[in-house]
This record gives structure tokens, C-alpha cells and sequence, in this order.
């Protein structure tokens, strides 16, 4: 079974793992809003750079080239 | 499934590999499909995959859609929007091939640890040109993450040099030193070569005739101290090559030790390889 969302729907899929978006369009926790979520890199995702997630507890992913092909050697 | 099959009672959802969850907008949702709230894409009688369209569900349908979506993940392992699905598909593909993972088990031996993701970029980014795919989007992206670093590698992979000069280097190299004294000299032209580009110029859209015309000249010049007599000027589309024609022009007006010693050209690609002819021994007076 593969999982895939339009850019239209991402903030659905953020509210499922209790995600939102703040004032300067950076995901943060739902129930945290001051804690923004990170990538492995340690970087802070806006919306628009959001791509995805994996597991490995909640790895998010941004869309830059760099992010898709390091998240292509976790998955089949 | 049982959620799924209340909102699309005649799809038959036993083999469903995936699920696709859209916002659709009204000009697909009015092709043949007004109001539906699952879209069935199949392959013959075989259902492959489901839109589901939020925009179709009522606030109660979203909120049971939920966990189910929340239990597809903890199967799958994995959710991605859908144009990075595609890269991520594309990349694994071309990842695959013989000469992409020939190249990237022989130099990620040999180059620095924090070049091999840049290493990848610039593959697959050779491997999306040789496939005639739009590669603006990939260049801009390797620009943006590693900078001219980034740039001059991509660019020195895309021309064919990772396999026709620094592989070749490199077994030189391994012929006549130990492995550890052939590694440690190899970085050391790796590091100039790709920090800069001593002995290529690479055109682009971003630069102007005269930038052309400037970089041409300096490192001419540069070279000639350290006994370069040659450099080599490449250039990919249009414009590109009719700007260095139009240096090249200017050049041979300027300079008369210069040589194309290779010219290739096709409407959209261009290389020219000069070379520098030595100066005249100066004449000494007895």
C-alpha cells in the first residue's frame, strides 16, 4: 500500500499527526504551539516545504532535492 | 475498509494499493465525477488506486477518515505528498542504473563524506538530462543547498568529467603511489577542481557576454603562470551557444595565441577546447 496527499491537503494530513502551522507558516505541534518540528538535519519546516513523513518515530521530510534522495535509501 | 466502502459502495476495495488523498479541484471533480467523494483509478478489472476527495466529505466523514489514514501509515511506514512520491520514484529508478551506481560506489570511496549527497544530486541530475527531463527545478535546488560548490560539481558531472578526467586521475594516481598517498593527492585536485573549475568554463543564463569574455581571460592568464596552456568552454542551450560564439569572435580579435584545438557544436550544446600557443622565446642579444 503506498500514501500520498495533494499540496492542497497537507494541512489535513499535519491535523492526523497532531500538527499545525503557525503564524510564520512553520509546522509546530498542535498541543505545543511554540515547539516547531524539526527535520533529522535539525531544520524547521514551513508549510510549503513539507513532503512527507517516514518513520523512525516522525521523521518529516522537506521537498528539496537533498531531503527526497536521503529519504529514498529508508524506503523500499 | 469498512468507512471506505460506506463512501464508495460499488468499488471493490480487496486490491487496493493505494490511497490517494486530494483536494480536488472542481474542473476534475465536474470530468465525469461530480461529487464523488472516491475516485477509482484501475487497471484493467484490477482497482490499483483511490482518490479520496476531501473536498467531497462532509466534517464528519474527515474526522472517521482519520485513523484510518493514521492505520495506513503505521503499515506503510511512510506518507508523501504526491510530487515528492514521484521524485522520490524516479530517483530510486534512475538510482538503479548500472553506470549511476558504477559511478557512485567509485567516488564516494574516494571523495570527501559531505560531498556525497552533493555526489547523488549531481548523478541524478546527469541521469534527468540524459533522459531529455526538465532539469531547471534540480540545478536551482543543488544552487541553493551547496552553492557554487554545488554548482561546479554538477556542472563537472553533467560534462562527463567525473568519468573521462577524475576517475582516469585517479587510477593514475593508484598506479604509482600507495593507496593512502593516491587518495590524499587525488583530494587535493579534487578540492581545486571542483572549489575552481581551473580549466572550464561553464556558460550559463546568468552570465553576460562580457562576464563570458572576463572569466575566459583570467583564467587564461591564471593557467599560463602555473603552465596551463589550455581551457575548456562549455555551454548548454540556445543562447548560451551564440554567446560563446560571440566571445569566441572577440577573443580571436583580441588574442592571436589562441587556438580552438575542438569545436563541437549542435543547436543546443556547445564545446570548445582552446589552446594557448607559447610565447616566442625572447630573442637574446649577444
Amino acid at each position: 500500500m503506498n500514501l500520498t496527499f495533494d499540496n492542497a491537503s497537507k494541512k489535513f494530513i499535519l491535523d492526523i499527526f497532531d500538527k499545525t502551522v503557525d503564524s510564520e507558516s512553520f509546522i509546530v505541534e498542535k498541543h505545543a504551539p511554540s515547539q516547531r518540528v524539526l527535520t533529522l538535519k535539525g531544520d524547521e519546516i514551513k508549510l510549503r516545504q513539507f513532503a512527507g513523513i517516514r518513520k523512525g518515530s516522525e521523521v518529516f521530510i522537506k521537498s528539496d532535492i537533498d531531503s527526497l534522495i536521503e529519504a529514498s535509501d529508508h524506503l523500499r | 475498509m469498512e468507512f471506505l466502502k460506506s463512501l464508495a459502495p460499488n468499488i471493490d476495495f480487496s486490491s487496493l494499493k493505494k490511497i490517494e488523498i486530494n483536494i480536488l479541484p472542481v474542473n476534475i471533480i465536474n470530468n465525469g465525477n461530480i461529487n464523488s467523494k472516491v475516485i477509482e483509478n484501475k487497471s484493467g478489472d484490477t482497482l490499483q488506486s483511490i482518490k479520496i476527495n476531501l473536498a467531497q466529505l462532509t466534517l464528519q466523514e474527515t474526522e472517521q477518515l482519520k485513523p484510518i489514514i493514521k492505520d495506513a501509515y503505521s503499515e506503510t511506514g511512510c506518507i508523501f505528498e504526491s510530487e515528492a512520491e514521484r521524485t522520490i520514484k524516479d530517483f530510486k529508478e534512475k538510482a538503479n542504473a548500472p553506470s549511476f551506481q558504477e559511478q557512485l560506489k567509485y567516488f564516494e570511496k574516494i571523495i570527501p563524506a559531505k560531498d556525497i549527497p552533493l555526489l547523488k544530486d549531481c548523478l541524478y541530475l546527469k541521469a534527468c538530462h540524459e533522459a531529455g527531463n526538465n532539469i531547471g527545478s534540480i540545478k536551482q535546488q543543488i544552487w541553493e543547498n551547496h552553492g557554487s560548490r554545488g554548482n561546479n560539481m554538477s556542472n563537472l558531472c553533467s560534462a562527463g568529467y567525473f568519468e573521462a578526467w577524475l576517475k582516469p586521475t585517479y587510477e593514475t594516481l593508484k598506479n604509482e603511489e600507495s593507496e593512502e598517498e593516491a587518495k590524499r593527492i587525488f583530494l587535493i585536485i579534487y578540492e581545486n577542481l571542483v572549489s575552481e573549475l581551473p580549466w572550464t568554463v561553464f556558460v550559463s543564463h546568468l552570465k553576460s557576454d562580457k562576464d563570458v569574455q572576463n572569466e575566459v581571460e583570467t583564467k587564461i592568464e591564471r593557467n599560463l603562470k602555473y603552465g596551463i596552456r589550455f581551457l575548456n568552454i562549455h555551454g548548454m542551450g540556445k543562447s548560451n551557444v551564440e554567446k560563446i560564439l560571440s566571445v569566441l569572435e572577440i577573443l580571436a580579435k583580441n588574442r592571436n595565441d589562441i587556438q580552438k584545438s575542438k569545436h563541437e557544436q549542435e543547436k543546443h550544446r556547445i564545446f570548445v577546447r582552446l589552446e594557448i600557443a607559447p610565447a616566442e622565446p625572447p630573442v637574446l642579444s649577444v
